[in-house]
């Protein structure tokens, strides 16, 4: 009966925000889209409650039985109340910039959440510089034309590479030789990624694409199986 | 036997191979931190999708002049500090310009709430060199959370879903929104972000209300909207710190991004030479290989 | 934002082969599909943490509750079930707090269904929200736990390396699948198998070989094929125009289509 129910509602959901894509606005079916977007809003601001509440149990419990890594938890809970407790503060206080509370907030703003959020960023350059060194071998032909179009990419793109071949834009105004000026890094790194890295990135959006829509109507029409689905 | 190999696991080309990942990633920090202490001119050839979008700024600019009627541009700021080398320099360049050539901007989020907030403060410290008011060259409407359908009906109506600005006042009061109701009345849409937020205004708004947008992305994400520009839905980029960094020269005006263009540089050229010591020492291991292979035939 | 001629056509031209291949597949035709070894290692690698004796890791990425999201979780299902068959424990980080009771039900009724309810653990799924916050947990979670197998299935970001990277460092033979262009290369560089595009979202067909499943895959296919003959056929059309403008004109099909 569960099952069923799931089907039929899953189904009329779905035609709904079908036929409001492909009938006209005239017959006034898009009207009740603004208020179902408002109910998914709702439900998820019920399931967010769930996963900070999930936080809270998983963090306490490693805090009341002193399990490994327990000041962790710690630090974690003393972050979000005071966190909290100063945003509410400072939003029901119309606080000034001058405020203490402001001041406070800031602090933990600039000098703390940014600082932390651009370092594990720039985690990524160690690891993209070692993972190209580690993994970029020229072990065919294909693997050496992608590292030869790797490095005409990079040095297209920094002033000190774009600096190697930018003596052949005075060939710009020759009558004979003008082709040489086409010839640059900067040139070809444009060319590189407007024409052959479009082409490839549309032949996969395509595909991922088709397969998104296909996999869509399995699951509109209930057709997908699987261990998750089938308990659906 | 054994020897041999251990000595081989030890020759030059073997240890090219294997040079330790601290090495790199310690010659990376170098690399980045050499540029804070000795300047290193940076000067670039403008990229054609750069052009192009301060060419849309200069267009609309002209156009607000001549025929008096003040378009405004919605600067989408969907960035969050993680990617504020990029998006930060990309957003203070694009602000500059639009404060110099006198076309008023809205601030605003609908993705991450930390954009305008970092934004505001851009556009703050800029109008205090420039002379600009906020609300009368610039409003900010803060972070509002909005699904598809909130979505659309933003992009039909403005007041719809945005009562108030991030101050408290009602928009309908700024000077800067006097002829703005709907995204129709927006010249520009530049959307600044580091993952897809871009796609919300070319899917949902420009459909509707035929908009140009521009777009200022991290690096990673400056090949998917290659497409887009190909296909006139965008109509300029800056990718990446690279990017921000054309512009700014453009305005004839360095700043972050050009500063951040000197370490760019370095650590690039460093990838490229770590990448050719990997593969010399892998060719001339090959190499090694099949002498040896011929000798024990 | 309503259908366009255009786009009533494209529907009709990607949902009607994928359509007619189901009810193929269910009349009994035989559909076959070409291995796809980064779904075949999912076995592989399970296997592998049984005998190593060491948790499994998935992480779903930031995938939000929609198909990406909805398919992670199914293929976490198939995972979690064949932890839970060999008394496995697998750890699931999940960024969004929307996904995250649907991974956990999911997890706890793989092992239930093996009749190892015992055995899961609800603090294995554990919510963490933010995009560079959980790279970092997830990270600490690989130095800690040392899963012998990572999952990587859903919407990742920027901090696809961050994760690939630091298991690659911890020894874990890992599956990345994401239908997301721009981490590819990320995942190919430093993950054992990579799923691509729509592999990703052929996952459940390919897991089950349920006869529907794999009909709407040879459905889809063939919509490609359709589509890429248009594109030749417009790509042919566009030569022809530029040579013989007066003859071939395309005013009226592009007024049909955007009407």
């Amino acid at each position: 009966m569960r099952r069923y129910l799931i089907m039929v509602l899953t189904f009329v959901g779905g035609l709904y925000f079908f036929l409001e894509f492909v009938l006209p606005e005239e017959t006034g079916i898009s009207d009740m889209v603004a208020e179902i977007g408002k109910v998914t809003l709702v439900i998820g601001g019920f399931a967010f409650l769930l996963g900070v509440i999930n936080l809270l149990r998983l963090h306490t419990a490693k805090i009341t039985m002193r399990r490994p890594g327990y000041h962790n938890s710690i630090a974690l809970m003393v972050a979000l109340f005071f966190m909290v407790i100063v945003h509410l503060w400072k939003y029901y206080a119309n606080a000034d910039d001058d405020d203490s509370v402001m001041r406070i907030y800031n602090l933990l703003w600039d000098r703390i959440r940014v600082p932390i959020d651009s370092t594990i960023f720039s985690l990524l350059a160690f690891y993209i510089v070692s993972a190209a060194y580690r993994s970029f071998r020229i072990k065919s032909a294909e693997a050496a034309l992608m590292m030869g179009t790797a490095v005409i990419v990079m040095l297209g793109q920094i002033p000190m590479g774009q600096k190697v071949t930018l003596w052949l834009k005075g060939y710009e105004t020759s009558p004979d030789w003008w082709w040489l000026a086409q010839v640059r890094v900067d040139t070809i790194r444009e060319w590189l990624m407007q024409v052959m890295n479009a082409a490839a990135q549309r032949g996969i959006i395509l595909g991922a694409a088709v397969g998104a829509l296909a996999l869509s109507m399995r699951i509109w029409l209930s057709l997908e199986r699987g261990s998750f689905f089938d308990r659906q | 036997m054994a020897e041999k190999n251990e000595n081989e696991g030890n020759a030059w080309y073997n240890v090219l191979q294997r040079i330790d990942r601290r090495i790199i990633s310690l010659v990376v920090f170098l690399l980045v931190s050499i540029p804070f202490f000795v300047s290193i001119p940076v000067r670039m050839e403008i990229s054609p999708v750069v052009k192009s979008l301060y060419d849309k700024v200069e267009m609309i600019a002209e156009e607000n002049k001549r025929s008096g009627e003040e378009k405004v541009v919605l600067l989408a700021m969907a960035w969050s500090p993680s990617v504020k080398a990029e998006n930060e320099p990309q957003t203070a360049a694009m602000i500059e310009h639009l404060f110099r050539r006198g076309v008023k901007f809205i601030l605003m989020s609908h993705v991450l709430p930390e954009g305008p907030l970092m934004a505001e403060r851009i556009a703050e410290t800029t109008a205090k060199r420039l002379g600009k008011k906020y609300g009368e060259d610039w409003v900010n409407f803060g972070y509002r959370r909005m699904a598809t359908a909130d979505f659309r009906a933003f992009v039909e109506d403005i007041y719809v879903m945005i009562e108030k600005d991030f101050r408290g006042t009602p928009i309908r009061d700024v000077p800067v929104m006097k002829n703005v109701s709907s995204l129709r009345d927006v010249a520009l849409v530049f959307c600044v972000t580091g993952s897809s937020a871009h796609y919300w205004w070319i899917f949902y708004a420009q459909p509707v209300v035929r908009c140009d947008i521009g777009v200022g992305v991290t690096a990673i994400i400056g090949p998917e909207v290659r497409p887009l520009i190909d296909a006139g839905q965008v109509v300029g980029m800056m990718e990446g710190l690279s990017g921000a960094a054309q512009y700014e020269q453009l305005l004839k005006n360095p700043a972050r991004g050009t500063r951040g263009m000197a370490s760019q540089n370095l650590v690039h050229l460093w990838v490229i030479v770590a990448m050719a010591l990997g593969n010399i020492g892998y060719v001339m291991e090959r190499r090694r290989r099949k002498e040896r292979m011929k000798e024990l035939e | 934002m309503h259908a366009t001629y255009a786009m009533m056509i494209l529907i009709g031209v990607f949902c009607g082969p994928i359509v007619y291949y189901i009810l193929v597949a269910r009349a009994g035709r035989q559909i076959y599909i070409r291995p796809i070894p980064g779904l075949s290692a999912i076995d592989e690698a399970v296997g592998r943490a049984t005998e190593m004796g060491r948790p499994v890791l998935y992480s779903t990425g930031l995938s939000y509750l929609n198909i990406i999201g909805l398919c992670s979780v199914a293929i976490l299902s198939h995972v979690a079930r064949l932890a839970a068959r060999y008394d496995l424990r697998i750890v699931v980080p999940v960024n969004t707090y929307l996904l995250y009771p649907i991974a956990e039900e999911s997890v706890r009724e793989a092992y239930a269904d093996e009749g190892k309810l015992d055995l899961f653990n609800a603090e294995d799924v554990l919510y963490v929200p933010g995009q560079f916050p959980y790279a970092a947990a997830v990270v600490g979670l690989m130095h800690r736990e040392k899963p012998a197998a990572n999952f990587f299935f859903g919407y990742f970001a920027a901090e696809s390396l961050i994760l690939a990277e630091a298991g690659s460092q911890v020894g874990a033979i890992q599956v990345a699948g994401t239908p997301d262009i721009l981490q590819l290369p990320f995942f190919i560089t430093a993950c054992d198998y990579t799923i691509i595009g729509e592999e990703y979202y052929a996952a459940t067909a390919y897991l089950t070989r349920e006869p529907t499943m794999i009909g709407s895959l040879r459905g889809q296919d063939m919509g490609k094929v359709v589509m890429t003959t248009f594109v030749v056929l417009m790509f042919v059309f566009a030569i022809l125009m530029g040579i013989w403008p007066g003859v071939f004109r395309s005013n009226w099909i592009v007024e049909m289509l955007l009407r």
